[in-house]
């Protein structure tokens, strides 16, 4: 099935690219796409999104189909699917 | 409440003409005070509109003298400053724009000594802070004091605004509850950016000091001045909390 990736801030920044169209195993879930994203995108894009133990970082907002993912929570995808993450960020 | 001049009356006329707004909201405004966490690029533009708007009291809270590289964004400073306290030009700025406004001038950023005395100062607290300890320490301060605080962030082109009413919305913890690996005090900006967060953040405490519209509760405001999207992310509050758990709405 056929998913995309919106990035944002750091995790943009880590990726090279706003967006991306990726390929997901059917049933896969958020983290398996991450995963794979982490893959294509290197050790300090994968350091931003998952932490030791392979969950999401909390500093990290998950979106699928602009709907928030509650942190440790699993969530299953469907082809079509539209996953943004957005990091925490201070400045000024 | 304290009541209004007939030179405020006449500076302030175009605004108490907005529905909701009028006299006694002007009075209310007089009567407040807002801490301000850092008056750089986000919290520089952000004191201006609060001046500008006829705030009564300004806590600004920001240490260390100004470089160079502050000034493409923090627009409270003049280049004649350079070297000199950053703070001390934020104050003679908004005096040249409002010489009615009351200024403590704290040449400090927040941190564990200070940070509880300084949210008790005022009535609203601005966090516009470059590092997540200051954000979290205020956060934690905000809540065991009971005081809202809105919260204003910028990376690059993209920015980030929601208001935290303690025991009423999620805190800063529920919705991070860990700040991002590998933030350093640098980081991407184009001075407009922080300048909208601000503007944004700014007319958010002042809607909520008037008790005007609705407010960022609950929502995290996302903006990507790349593409010009606004995006609204509900956000919630964490039952296990460490910060907020189990607290409720009022006084503290």
């Amino acid at each position: 099935m056929r998913i995309r990736l919106c990035y944002h801030a750091q995790i943009r920044q880590a990726a090279g690219v706003e967006s991306e169209e990726a390929d997901c195993a059917p049933g896969a879930d958020v983290i398996e796409a991450l995963k794979d994203a982490i893959a294509r995108h290197g050790h300090v894009f994968h350091g931003l999104v998952l932490a030791d133990d392979g969950k999401i970082r909390p500093s990290l907002i998950v979106l699928v189909n602009s709907v928030p993912v509650p942190h440790g929570t699993r969530r299953s995808l469907a082809d079509g699917d539209e996953i943004s993450v957005f990091s925490a960020v201070a400045g000024g | 409440m304290p009541r209004l001049t007939d030179e405020e009356k006449a500076i302030y006329e175009w605004q108490m003409w907005i529905d909701g707004f009028g006299e006694e909201g002007q009075e209310k405004l007089k009567g407040s005070s807002a801490l301000v966490s850092r008056c750089g690029g986000l919290g520089g533009p952000l004191c201006y509109h609060l001046a500008s708007a006829g705030i009564g009291r300004l806590v600004l809270a920001h240490g260390g003298n100004l470089k160079a590289s502050d000034l493409n964004r923090q627009i409270l400073m003049t280049h004649d400053w350079l070297g000199k306290p950053r703070v001390e030009s934020a104050r003679r700025r908004l005096l040249d724009l409002n010489p009615r406004l009351e200024i403590e001038a704290i040449p400090e950023n927040v941190n564990e000594a200070n940070a509880a005395e300084l949210v008790a100062r005022a009535d609203i607290v601005f966090d516009c802070a470059p590092l997540f300890s200051e954000r979290f320490l205020m956060n934690r301060e905000c809540v065991r004091q009971r005081k809202p605080m809105v919260e204003a962030a910028i990376f690059g082109m993209e920015g980030q605004v929601t208001t935290i009413v303690p025991g009423e919305t999620p805190c800063l913890a529920c919705i991070y509850p860990e700040d991002p690996p590998g933030w350093r005090r640098r980081f991407p900006v184009l001075g407009a950016i922080p300048a909208l967060a601000a503007a944004l953040a700014a007319a958010e405490g002042i809607k909520l000091l008037l008790g005007l519209g609705q407010n960022l509760k609950g929502t995290l405001l996302y903006f990507d001045a790349r593409s010009m999207s606004f995006q609204r992310i509900p956000v919630l509050r964490r039952a296990d909390c460490p910060v907020c758990g189990g607290i409720t709405a009022g006084r503290a």
